[in-house]
């Protein structure tokens, strides 16, 4: 707490319903073990999600599935309705070749 | 990633989580355009899975038949923008313990006549029959 209740609800209150835009690695440091639950915005030159509305983390996984109850359900809207992806991920880093594996793993396998 | 007439090709990532020692490779499985899954790449086990959380998530976003029984029909899928089959999955514990959204079997890669993976790009590359 840091004395303001209401500043804290009002921030916990915009981050359930827009939520906090960032690229996936900044909410890999954010929420670094937690799960986190992501509107997708952009991708990147592989397709995977690379930026996107934050909209719910916990470090159980049932906290962002709670978090996504709440959005309305997909299977209602119309085939025309514009639409972000959901992306539910574990906020580790990703190493994307051989190489970065064996640098991000720094002799610890 | 790429998509030619007789091969799709995509790449993986590898989940560097320490803390678990479950550091999977993992594809994003895209249900619609509503939901990407993290699924587990796995065609030595003979059928697909699913976390109970994740099918809770596609249950409660009305993403499943209302009439489904023990597996459940994932439909409209793509890898890296990519179509690929539908595919029937069950809720399996594996899925959970590894904390993927999923395991895709052999169920799903025996729609393809080879798999390649690249050990060092981290690129799969599925097949189709010629």
């Amino acid at each position: 707490m840091t004395g303001n209740g209401h500043i804290e609800e009002a921030v916990s209150a915009e981050e359930q319903t827009a939520g906090v835009l960032m690229t996936v690695k900044e909410a890999i440091a954010q929420f670094h073990g937690e799960w986190v639950l992501m509107k997708v915005t952009e991708y990147d030159e592989d397709r995977w999600p690379s930026k996107g509305y934050v909209i719910g983390h916990s470090p159980e996984r049932e906290g962002v599935s709670e978090a996504l109850a709440l959005e309305p359900p997909r299977g209602l809207l119309p085939p025309d309705a514009p639409r972000l992806m959901y992306y539910v991920f574990l906020a580790y880093p990703r190493a994307r070749s051989l190489a970065e594996y064996h640098a991000m793993s720094g002799g610890r396998d | 990633m790429t998509e030619g007439r007789n091969e799709i090709s995509f790449a993986l990532q590898h989940r560097m989580d320490f803390a678990a020692g479950d550091k999977p490779h993992i594809l994003l499985l895209a249900v619609g355009q509503d939901f990407g899954l993290e699924m587990l790449p796995n065609p030595f086990t003979p059928r697909s899975t699913i976390s109970r959380r994740a099918l809770g998530d596609l249950e409660r976003h009305r993403l499943l038949p209302t009439d489904h029984g023990a597996r459940f029909p994932l439909r409209d899928l793509s890898i890296a923008g990519a179509r690929v089959p539908d595919i029937e999955v069950h809720v399996g514990g594996a899925a959970t313990l590894l904390r993927v959204d999923g395991i895709l079997g052999f169920d799903f890669f025996e729609h393809f006549a080879e798999i390649r993976f690249n050990t060092r790009t981290f690129v799969m590359t599925l097949a189709r029959d010629a």
